[in-house]
């Protein structure tokens, strides 16, 4: 089962996501921050990873750089409120760019993608 | 009797002359030496003795036929009589000679006074053409140096050229008569004539004449060039016979005439001709002598004025540049409040965004789990379909501010404006204004994005109308002109001034106090992004037509922005 760690700052969007993403048949661990995120990722590797942008604390771009320091090989898919962050050229680091929408089926389609190419490439 | 007879008598004056004039003292009162009495009627007893007497008394038939009854007598009478007659002759030419001398010293004094008035007048103004009129009609005019005629050449900005600048007296000889008199007659003041400056002064034939005329400076052999490089006065009594004079006299139709240079320090201002294109009367020498302290102050005026001319374009720029500077100012203040503004706004949207993420996600998330034909899943399931409406709808309002890839389609024009027409036909009836259509047809399909280009449309209709606030007529026209479809927005509103028909494009510039400024700067965006253009046309009270025009071949020169 394809393990995916959500990080978001708001409570109820990360229940949101858990349910919707888990009825994908994905396992879904929460974060609620960075730093938080980084922990569990040190901990144990994901197989993707959901990252919002705005938030207390170190936000999504930084974890997104901590991240590309260490294991550069865990996708991320950013998913943001906001559409203007595509301007940001750091936001070239992750995999995808969804805005956040309350039909998840994007974000739903983008994740299967990714891990299927994932998946594909380590077959090879 | 007879001894009266024999011995020489006076005559009787009233005779000799002929004269009933019976309240002079002389008349009919014998053996008087009328030369003698004072206050007589004759001419010129109101002079002196001595001008009297060697002026008219010696000259009078009188005086000649006592002359006459002397002759003959005694020696010694005849030898007194030489005597006499020649230092009378002698003391009548130095006469002669003392007047004229006193008279040109008159002229010579009031000539001096003259240009000193002359001088003072042209210091006082600043008016470039006002000064050259100045200049010249002191030199036409009869208290000044009174030549028939006078024309200005000035040297060019970049020194190669003279250039005939102004013109003062008649157009023609026919002309001139009746001007000359006119003139003379009125016997103006020099300072009144000086100041009876007018614009259209600048337009008598003789003006646009001079005007056209033009000497390249290199040219030696031209009399106007000479007298300026080498600093001095010539005089030309007979252009025919003098090679060089014979451009100068073809431009001013004139065989005699002067002229004379102007320079200010060693810098060539330009040169003044004179004639007497009229009277004919020969320039002499001494006439053109009073000139030099003239022509020195002439050149100081008219380089002054030329200078402060100079000097007001440089302060007029400068405004200018402070004005546009300020108006940027405004916009680049505006712009910062609108970026803030942005940004206030950006945040709302990610602020609204998240809890709609929430509650559409929820109650889809609630819709799935009811059962298919509950009742409770259908209403989760509109509150699911409304906020991804509401999402959509949030998604465009921020991406109207972003610069978009066009969607560019075949579309028909004409069809577009038939549509756009639907929205906007009652709003013009409410403000009683009549709607004209002229759409050529059929119309080739044109490359566009029809709904931006829609907005484009409802955005130039609305700046027509609002230029329209007591109605007007509102026309809509397309055609096809070679590779290109024309899409027309005229109306017959107030119009916009030239000088703002450059800014309208410009973000945030608006004439408008409801405006954002951005309405034509987005439609030319918009437009632009088509490989299309936007012209304006405009007449101050009489309206203006905007034009659309979008190219028939689809250009994607806008593929990589």
């Amino acid at each position: 089962m394809d393990r995916v760690l959500v990080i978001d700052d708001d409570a109820s969007l990360r229940m949101l996501y858990k349910d919707e993403l888990s009825s994908e048949g994905w396992e879904v661990e929460l974060a609620s921050s960075g730093e938080e995120a980084l922990e569990i990722m040190s901990q144990r590797r994901p197989d993707i990873v959901v990252l919002d942008i705005r938030m207390d604390g170190i936000d999504g771009l930084e974890t997104l750089q901590c991240m590309m320091t260490g294991d550069k090989s865990i996708p991320v898919v950013l998913n943001t409120a906001y559409s203007s962050y595509q301007d940001d050229f750091r936001t070239w680091a992750a995999d995808a760019y969804v805005v956040k929408s309350s039909d998840l089926t994007e974000l739903k389609t983008t994740i299967r993608k990714i891990l299927q190419s994932v998946q594909a490439k380590d077959a090879n | 009797m007879s001894e009266q007879h024999t011995k020489p008598t006076l005559p009787f004056c009233w005779e000799v002359k002929e004269c009933d004039r019976d309240e002079c003292p002389l008349y009919k009162n014998p053996g008087i030496a009328c030369w003698l009495v004072d206050n007589t009627l004759c001419d010129g007893q109101t002079t002196s003795f001595e001008d009297r007497f060697l002026m008219v008394c010696s000259r009078c038939p009188v005086f000649l036929e006592v002359r006459k009854r002397a002759k003959g007598r005694r020696l010694s009478d005849k030898a007194m009589l030489a005597t006499f007659d020649r230092m009378v002759n002698n003391l009548y030419s130095y006469h002669i000679s003392l007047r004229d001398t006193n008279k040109m010293l008159e002229q010579k004094v009031g000539t001096l006074r003259s240009v000193q008035e002359l001088s003072q007048a042209l210091l006082g103004s600043y008016k470039p053409e006002e000064v050259l009129y100045m200049v010249l009609t002191a030199l036409t005019a009869g208290e000044g140096f009174a030549f028939n005629r006078a024309f200005l050449f000035l040297v060019d900005s970049k020194g190669e050229y003279l250039e005939g600048k102004l013109a003062v007296g008649p157009d023609d000889y026919e002309a001139a008569s009746r001007i000359w008199s006119d003139l003379s007659a009125e016997k103006m003041p020099l300072k009144e004539l000086m100041s009876n400056w007018d614009e259209k002064k600048l337009e008598t034939g003789i003006n646009k004449m001079i005007r056209s005329f033009r000497f390249a400076l290199i040219d030696q052999e031209n009399v106007l060039n000479q007298s300026l490089l080498e600093n001095r006065i010539i005089n030309v009594p007979d252009a025919s016979s003098d090679k060089r004079a014979w451009k100068a006299a073809e431009v001013l139709k004139s065989n005699a005439f002067a002229v004379f240079p102007l320079m200010k320090g060693q810098r060539r201002i330009g040169v003044i001709a004179v004639d007497n294109f009229v009277t004919r009367n020969p320039i002499l020498d001494e006439e053109i002598e009073p000139l030099v302290p003239f022509t020195s102050f002439a050149a100081i005026a008219v380089d002054n004025a030329a200078l402060h001319e100079e000097l007001n374009r440089q302060i007029a720029d400068l405004r200018k540049a402070h004005k546009r500077l300020r108006s940027q100012r405004k916009a680049i203040k505006r712009s910062q409040q609108l970026a803030e503004m942005g940004r206030l706004s950006a945040d709302l949207a990610h602020e609204i965004r998240n809890p709609m993420t929430l509650i559409g996600g929820f109650a889809r998330n609630i819709a799935k789990a009811l059962p298919e034909d509950s009742e409770l899943r259908g209403k989760a399931q509109i509150i699911a379909d409304e906020v991804l409406r509401l999402e959509t709808l949030l998604s465009q309002a921020l991406t109207m501010t972003k610069e978009e890839k066009p969607n560019l389609e075949l579309e028909d024009v004409n069809f577009l404006v038939m549509e756009t027409l639907k929205l906007i036909e009652s709003e013009c009836e409410q403000k009683s204004i009549e709607l004209l259509l002229d759409l050529s047809q059929p119309l080739p399909q044109v490359w566009m994005d029809r709904d931006r280009m829609k907005e484009v449309l409802i955005n130039l209709i609305q700046n027509a109308m609002e230029a329209m606030p007591e109605g007007g007529i509102l026309t809509l026209s397309t055609r096809q002109q070679d590779e290109r479809i024309l899409l027309s927005v005229a109306d017959t509103g107030v119009g916009i001034p030239k000088s703002d028909e450059e800014m309208i494009f410009n973000p945030f510039y608006t004439t408008r106090a409801s405006g954002t400024g951005l309405g034509l700067p987005l439609a030319n965006r918009i437009i632009d992004a088509m490989s299309g253009s936007i012209t304006v046309e405009s007449e101050m009270g009489r309206g203006s037509t905007f034009t659309v025009s979008l190219p028939l071949k689809r250009r994607d020169n806008h593929e990589s922005s």
